[in-house]
């Protein structure tokens, strides 16, 4: 097989399997979230947003996970995240000597 | 020419001094109170960076003082030995420790190139119109919580490999000399190789957005050359794209192999749990995370929850030399590039 030859099997084998990777991935995002709106869709009615959780065996809602979810984690740790990760970075541009803000230009070195 | 900042202070230093005392004054006053509110912001923003490094130090510290009598009990026998056993609190970290990096390793074994694969066809590849949607289906895989991943390996993934793919692994490998011990025993379904799998794809997302980020970021006048010179696209790739963006590639691994050593919950479900190494891939095993997720609760006596909080420990430090050497790594390369 001559170099020319060579080359283009090479390209065209790569380029199949990039396609192929491509399909896998899109392929079993497909496949879990079928698996979840298939399997899930059943279980889910108007109760299970309005009614807190019930006693094993018995028909309710979610609300009380959800409700806490948004309404109070969500909340409290982007509050302590936010201002504490937006305070440190300020920080570095004030007090670090060697910091050079990014739409300067470099000097050398 | 002066700006009006500057001339203000000009006033306050000269003319102030001869005429408008209470001008001058005002101004004054108004430069302290800048200077006080400057102040004030400056130790706010020191005393929250000073924070990150105290809350990081203080959890090493409570890590390393909960996990002292177990490392006083076993010494460095903790790290190589296998049995895990509360009933005689004979506690040995050496199968969890195999576990974590065995499923990272293959993990990253199948992620790294299928993600660099999935980075070329959506900068290379696709059609304009459809690079966003894929590239958002992809990073969408990073948005599923992993307790679905568990789940889902649980229910739905372990059964297809236990009856289809182990088996037709067993039978192929079962008399290739090295492969065979690979994959021995019986096909359970869980086991180190399914919680690599679903690792896998969990680390996906992070390697394709990453290096999909850097890929884009290269001039389009290199690649148009080498086009121009008659590349074709895999050697564009090979040659000009990858040795480019090398140092945001490994970024974006490190990212991944970031998750998948701490990754708890989706493990757990179907790593199988089992303190012991083997080394088959489709037997159960356990990793550090699974193993503490696992006992916490049940652990009874000092020892037990002392010897899961060096577990965590070893993760810490694990995870610590990791992140270095891909430091380290990258400071290498990009001195040799200069």
């Amino acid at each position: 097989m001559d170099l020319y030859a060579r080359r283009r099997l090479r390209n065209r084998i790569v380029m199949v399997l990039s396609y192929a990777a491509t399909g896998v991935g899109l392929g079993w995002l497909a496949l879990i979230l079928g698996t979840l709106l298939f399997e899930g869709a059943s279980g889910l009615s108007l109760k299970v947003f309005t009614e807190m959780t019930p006693p094993p065996g018995a028909d309710g809602g979610l609300l009380n996970p959800i409700k806490m979810r948004s309404d109070f984690l969500v909340k409290a740790s982007s509050f302590v995240c936010e201002s504490h990760g937006a305070c440190s970075a300020l920080k570095k541009p004030h007090t670090d000597p060697s910091f050079q803000p990014p739409d300067r230009p470099t000097h050398a070195r | 020419m002066q700006s009006p900042g500057r001339r203000s202070v000009v006033d306050v230093a000269f003319q102030g001094a001869l005429t408008a005392e209470p001008a001058a004054a005002s101004r004054a006053r108004t430069l302290t109170k800048l200077r006080v509110t400057d102040n004030a912001f400056r130790h706010i923003t020191r005393a929250a960076a000073v924070g990150v490094l105290v809350i990081l130090g203080g959890v090493i510290l409570s890590l390393f003082a909960g996990a002292l009598p177990a490392f006083r009990a076993f010494g460095l026998n903790f790290l190589v030995q296998e049995s895990w056993n509360p009933v005689t609190e004979k506690f040995g970290a050496f199968a969890p420790i195999y576990g974590t990096i065995m499923t990272s390793f293959i993990a990253m074994a199948i992620a790294v190139p299928l993600g660099l694969l999935i980075t070329l066809f959506l900068t290379e590849l696709c059609p304009l119109w459809l690079r966003r949607p894929i590239g958002i289906a992809i990073e969408l895989l990073a948005g599923i919580p992993s307790i679905i991943y568990g789940i889902w390996g649980l229910f739905v993934f372990a059964p297809f490999l236990q009856q289809y793919v182990q088996p037709a692994l067993i039978d192929t490998f079962g008399h290739v000399p090295v492969l065979s011990s690979l994959f021995a025993g019986p096909p359970y379904g869980i086991g180190v190789l399914t919680a690599g799998l679903i690792l896998a794809i969990m680390v996906l997302p992070f390697v394709t957005s990453v290096s999909r980020d850097v890929f884009e970021a290269v001039p389009p006048v290199l690649k148009e050359a080498a086009y121009g010179l008659g590349c074709t696209t895999w050697e564009v790739v090979r040659y000009v794209v990858l040795p480019y963006t090398r140092v945001g590639v490994i970024g974006g691994v490190m990212l991944g192999l970031g998750r998948a050593l701490g990754e708890t919950m989706a493990v757990t479900f179907v790593i199988g749990n089992a303190h012991r190494v083997s080394s088959s891939l489709i037997a159960p095993g356990t990793t550090i995370s699974a193993t503490i997720a696992n006992e916490f609760t049940e652990a009874v006596g000092d020892l037990y929850t002392s010897s899961l909080i060096a577990l965590g420990f070893l993760l810490f430090v694990i995870t610590f030399i990791v992140l270095a050497a891909a430091r380290y790594l990258l400071a290498r390369i990009e001195r040799r590039i200069g």
